[in-house]
């Protein structure tokens, strides 16, 4: 008897104690709730109540019988995916993109910030900074037109000047060689500038007496990039780069749509391209839901493992 | 933890009840109504208008002025029939997409256009007024468009008329030879049976490697690039279908006929004839190369002679004088435009509408095909987009380039035929030239001998387009020197092995349906 | 820089400036391009192909542009759409990305996965227009400025950023009895100077370049912000003469390249005000001692 009260006793006193934790927990964590709920809210509303449309991928969507009245037809759509006679292709041209664009596309923004740091003339660093980020507001109609004018075979400018100069010319637009290269190559050229800004942003949060410190010592600019610099910016690169990992899969439609051509095709169609071509056809939204919704699945994959690999690092990651 | 997980299924279950509402206002309101259509008001009561109806048309926007609430055409037909028209404008480029959410959040206009295989599957959805039994009331609209006429049947079931069609161009171009070019190189221009494949060869490469701009340097003009489907068609292979043997074929199984083809088109890749470029000119960009007169051969419209004063304004110092041909004659005589398939778009009235209102747009279309009609949606209003000048003819106000009145006949609807570009203030000569130009490019039609039916095949939805870049790919390839010409045999072996054997079998079940 | 560089330093020096230099001159010859197009009459694009300098200057493109009524309306519903569209997202976002720092808070995983799981899956564009329309915001500029408030990206970006605010920084202030959102409004949101500015930059872009939302959103064409308008000049599609051959309106080239710069040159001025923040840098360092 006396030993159950002395229990219910301790668990009482536990039970006051857990709960004026709880009241001192939440008159602490209240007003960081009311800063996260209206964000919360939005992201409810706006891309959780929606996502029952994924469910179209399962179905044979027809607007007028809407999402739920649409005939059932389970994994038909995938398994059609799957079975698609190019699928392969279109898998290795996706990734083969993409890895281009995280190995050699993703560091050049931060490799362009650090240097941009490393300009102390004010006028030549803020001039050379709007320059580069000015062709990000190019379309890429804009670009891939431009291009083309410089690099078709019968009278773009370069071709001509390799006639001139006696060298044969060179179909850039059509040989399958150049395509990768170029795709590259333009994605460097609109993106690292825009990219750099989220460095530079992160670069100016560092303590400068930590450089101060390091020219004490006689750090060489170099060494100060290595030792410094970088380490600061661990946290956001690894961030960027696990979010970059999520969108593996993917590759902008308009870029690749310009640039592709029928002799060129077998690097340059993807899965983007290719949807696009079928719905021209037949307008299908189930089909092209399964699409997205298999480029999802694999980019959480990507993510998740990302993100674990950080965070066994001691890194925050992205959740 | 709790608490947001509550808030999420609560709002989670919200938007089903959201979503099924959505969907049903579309599908059970539809059928009801669509009962109660077939019984018309007669237009002798209807003619009344006594009661103002609301009407809201969606029409595609590309670029022009865009049309205010209040544009005089929409004044004028409030008046005249007594509504209260409302557009909905919506960017073309986007029209397929946004119709699609229209379509699902049941908010679909009362008239609208829509065509291809939407238009087939929303029919058995109940979405269009039948306009079988109500045409009869309008002899303007049944004259134009009579129930047995091939575009009005067309992805039509056989007792049921689901919209009106857009019924013009059988075929709208054809090749086009700069007439200047050839005086300057001393070529004489060939009648319609001197124009072989043979001559057309002669008159490109002549124009790829002398002169015929006269500006000193030979070999920077082109001899003729691609999309000049008369060259193919003069080989005899099909506009996509032809029948044979009482069986319908497409191209991709023409092995023999694209041999000769492609054995032309290689030659002249290589000697250069063929612009080295072709693969990447978009239309557009062929058409820069035409206003910039650097191309001499193409493929065209009857829009010709506005693209004479296009190349003049860019090179004032020259007089172009563009001359519509005959397509050229192939190895077997084969010649021939590429014709359109008509009845493919159609404009829908929306089943929700109730009797008065299909009575009240009927009447609209009924008036819209007559003369006077077709005048108000085509110049304008009278004294407003146009006037009569002192010497008795008519001429353009300031109000037609920034009130943009042909908007809706361009953009909607328009009657019957090709005369929707002559307008009141066209000069005798310009009409002339209409009509000439339109005699000659449908002397040769080159027809797609299973237009409309690809509707009807299951396979060729999933599979043509991608099966049709492949064979694209084969073509090219063999043109540009990369695969020899026996692998268009192995190219179309894969077109029929991938799924063509089924499309070829789906095609000819619907043909004899 | 009162001390000599070393010889390090100064190879150093010489290879960011050489490559800095080459590669705003690659960024800048095309650029060039588009500007002397713009300027230059129809005639240089038809004939000359690629050209730096115009053969004679003229302005006629941007008159046009600026007397064309459909212009001037769509850059008013972009300065709208820019403006409150950039301060709430701004707002919230930062608010949310603040509030997320705190690494002890309770649920605070779950919804930093949330809010990553958005950026991967979306239902599509048929069940966001229902949702949307289901709030009546159809044809009004909520429909734009809500559903675009918060991203993933912005809140996990700010997120980290506010997490690497040192936390003794913000126990002092507590600590003088300062509370959370005083300590939000007058400490970190200017400590966090260089982040706000990226972001609103981003914001900025982001909102003025709304496209896709704009058409299907608003019924109402006269609401269409300018890249509608840019597109529209762009891309030409043959679909748009169909099977009517007609006197089309087509817009010169001289037109379209002005339409460009015209509709990048706000971004491309207010970039500068914003790049002396993400320049400058805080003052941590200064702060804690």
């Amino acid at each position: 008897m006396s030993q159950s009260a002395i229990q219910s006793q301790s668990v009482g006193v536990k039970r006051i104690a857990a709960a004026n934790a709880r009241a001192r927990y939440m008159k602490r964590a209240f007003p960081f709730y009311l800063m996260i709920f209206p964000g919360v809210l939005l992201f409810v509303i706006f891309r959780y109540l929606p996502m029952f449309g994924v469910f179209i991928a399962f179905k044979d969507y027809t607007p007028f019988r809407g999402v739920w009245k649409s005939e059932w037809i389970g994994f038909q759509n995938f398994v059609r995916l799957f079975s698609e006679q190019d699928f392969l292709l279109l898998l290795k041209n996706t990734l083969y993109l993409n890895l281009l664009d995280t190995f050699i596309g993703f560091p050049f923004p931060i490799l362009l910030a650090l240097l941009l740091n490393e300009v102390r003339i004010k006028y030549f660093k803020n001039t050379m900074q709007t320059i580069l980020y000015a062709p990000h507001f190019l379309s890429w109609v804009v670009i891939v037109g431009i291009t083309v004018l410089f690099m078709r075979s019968q009278d773009g400018g370069l071709n001509v000047l390799l006639d001139a100069l006696g060298y044969a010319r060179i179909d850039f637009m059509t040989n399958p060689d150049y395509f990768r290269p170029l795709w590259l190559f333009h994605n460097i050229w609109q993106g690292a500038g825009w990219g750099a800004i989220i460095y530079l942003a992160a670069i100016a949060s560092i303590d400068p007496a930590l450089y101060e410190a390091a020219t004490v010592d006689g750090a060489s600019r170099l060494r100060q990039i290595w030792h410094i610099t970088l380490p600061s910016l661990k946290t956001i690169i690894v961030i960027m780069f696990i979010l970059r990992l999520g969108s593996f899969i993917d590759v902008g439609f308009e870029h690749i749509f310009l640039l592709q051509n029928p002799l060129n095709l077998q690097v340059s169609d993807v899965f983007e391209t290719y949807v696009y071509r079928i719905g021209l056809v037949q307008g299908d939204f189930s089909y092209s839901t399964a699409v997205g919704l298999f480029k999802s699945v694999v980019g959480l994959v990507m993510i998740v493992a990302a993100n674990t690999i950080a965070k066994r690092l001691g890194e925050e990651g992205v959740y | 933890m709790k608490l947001l997980k509550v808030v999420t299924l609560l709002l989670l279950s919200l938007s089903l009840v959201v979503g099924c509402s959505a969907g049903n206002s579309g599908g059970n309101a539809t059928t009801e109504n669509t009962s109660t259509n077939t019984e018309a008001a007669p237009t002798e009561q209807a003619a009344n208008n006594e009661k103002k109806i609301p009407i809201t048309i969606a029409v595609k926007y590309w670029n022009g002025a865009k049309w205010a609430e209040d544009h005089p055409t929409i004044q004028y037909l409030n008046k005249k029939f007594n509504i209260d028209l409302k557009l909905q404008i919506i960017n073309g480029g986007e029209y397929g997409e946004k119709f699609k959410v229209i379509a699902a959040s049941g908010d679909l206009p009362d008239v609208y256009s829509i065509g291809g295989s939407d238009f087939l599957n929303w029919q058995s959805e109940g979405a269009f007024v039948d306009l079988m039994p109500l045409l009869p009331n309008y002899p303007n609209l049944n004259k134009a468009y009579p129930a047995d006429h091939e575009a009005v049947k067309m992805l039509n079931p056989s007792d049921k008329i689901f919209g009106l069609t857009n019924i013009s161009w059988i075929v709208r171009d054809t090749v086009q030879i700069r007439q200047d070019w050839l005086d300057n190189l001393g070529i004489t221009l060939p009648t319609a049976d001197e124009f072989t494949i043979d001559k057309f060869y002669e008159i490109a490469k002549a124009f790829a490697t002398q002169d015929p701009d006269k500006n000193g340097v030979n070999g920077d003009t082109i001899g003729f690039t691609g999309s000049l489907p008369q060259i193919r068609n003069a080989f005899g292979i099909a506009n996509e279908w032809m029948e044979k043997d009482g069986k319908l074929i497409p191209r991709q199984t023409q092995v023999e006929e694209y041999k000769a083809y492609l054995a032309f088109m290689k030659k002249a890749y290589d000697e250069g004839v063929l612009d080295r470029d072709f693969v990447l000119r978009k239309g557009n960009e062929v058409e820069d190369m035409m206003k910039g007169n650097k191309l001499g051969v193409f493929n065209y419209h009857n829009g010709y002679h506005l693209l004479q004063g296009d190349i003049k304004k860019n090179n004032p110092n020259l007089n172009p004088v563009v001359a519509p041909m005959a397509p050229p004659i192939g190895p077997k005589g084969d010649r021939g435009n590429n014709a359109y398939v008509n009845g493919l778009d159609k404009v829908v009235i929306n089943a929700k509408a109730d009797a008065d209102k299909i009575d009240r747009i009927l009447q609209i279309f009924d008036w819209w095909v007559t003369d006077e009609g077709t005048s108000v949606m085509k110049n304008g209003i009278e004294g407003i987009h146009y006037k009569k000048n002192a010497e008795g003819k008519y001429e353009v106000t300031d109000k037609w380039e920034s009130g943009f009145p042909r908007f809706l006949n361009s953009s909607l609807f328009t009657r019957p035929g090709t005369d929707f570009i002559i307008f009141a203030w066209s000069t005798e000569e310009d009409i002339q030239r209409h009509n000439a130009y339109t005699e000659l490019a449908k002397q040769y039609p080159w027809t797609n001998d299973a237009g409309g039916l690809e509707f009807y095949s299951n396979t060729y939805k999933d599979k043509w387009a991608n099966l049709n870049t492949k064979f694209e790919e084969a073509v090219l390839q063999i043109i540009v020197g990369k695969q020899p010409i026996e692998y268009i045999e192995q190219a179309s072996k894969d077109w029929m092995a991938n799924g063509g054997e089924q499309i070829i079998k789906e095609i000819n079940e619907a043909a004899n349906k | 820089m009162v001390k000599l560089m070393s010889k390090g330093d100064r190879v150093f020096t010489v290879f960011v400036y050489a490559f800095l230099i080459a590669f705003t001159l690659l960024i800048l010859f095309p650029l060039f391009y588009v500007i002397s197009t713009s300027f230059a009459p129809e005639r240089d694009y038809y004939t000359r192909g690629f050209f730096l300098i115009p053969s004679s200057w003229t302005l006629e493109a941007y008159q046009y542009l600026l007397y064309n009524p459909s212009f001037v309306g769509a850059l008013k519903s972009s300065v709208i759409i820019t403006f409150f569209g950039t301060i709430i997202s701004m707002t919230l976002t930062s608010m949310m990305g603040y509030g997320l720092s705190e690494r002890w808070l309770k649920g605070r995983t779950a919804i930093n996965f949330m809010i990553l799981f958005t950026m991967l899956f979306s239902g599509g564009l048929i069940p966001s227009y229902l949702v949307v329309s289901g709030l009546h915001l159809i044809d009004t500029y909520w429909a734009l400025w809500l559903p675009g408030a918060v991203s993933a990206f912005s809140v996990i970006v700010m997120r980290g950023f506010f997490g690497s605010i040192p936390y003794e920084l913000k126990e002092s202030a507590r600590i003088d009895g300062c509370g959370e959102w005083r300590l939000f409004g007058t400490i970190i949101l200017p400590l966090a100077k260089p982040v706000i500015a990226t972001f609103t930059l981003f914001g900025i872009v982001g909102n003025w370049n709304t496209y896709f939302s704009a058409v299907i959103y608003f019924n109402d064409a006269s609401k269409w912000p300018l890249q509608v308008f840019l597109r529209q000049m762009l891309i030409l599609e043959d679909e748009k003469i169909g099977q009517l051959a007609e006197p089309i309106f087509t817009y010169t080239p001289s037109a379209r390249m002005a339409a460009i710069l015209i509709t990048a040159i706000p971004l491309l001025v207010i970039y500068p005000f914003l790049q002396k923040y993400f320049n400058k840098g805080m003052f941590i360092g200064s702060l804690k001692g």
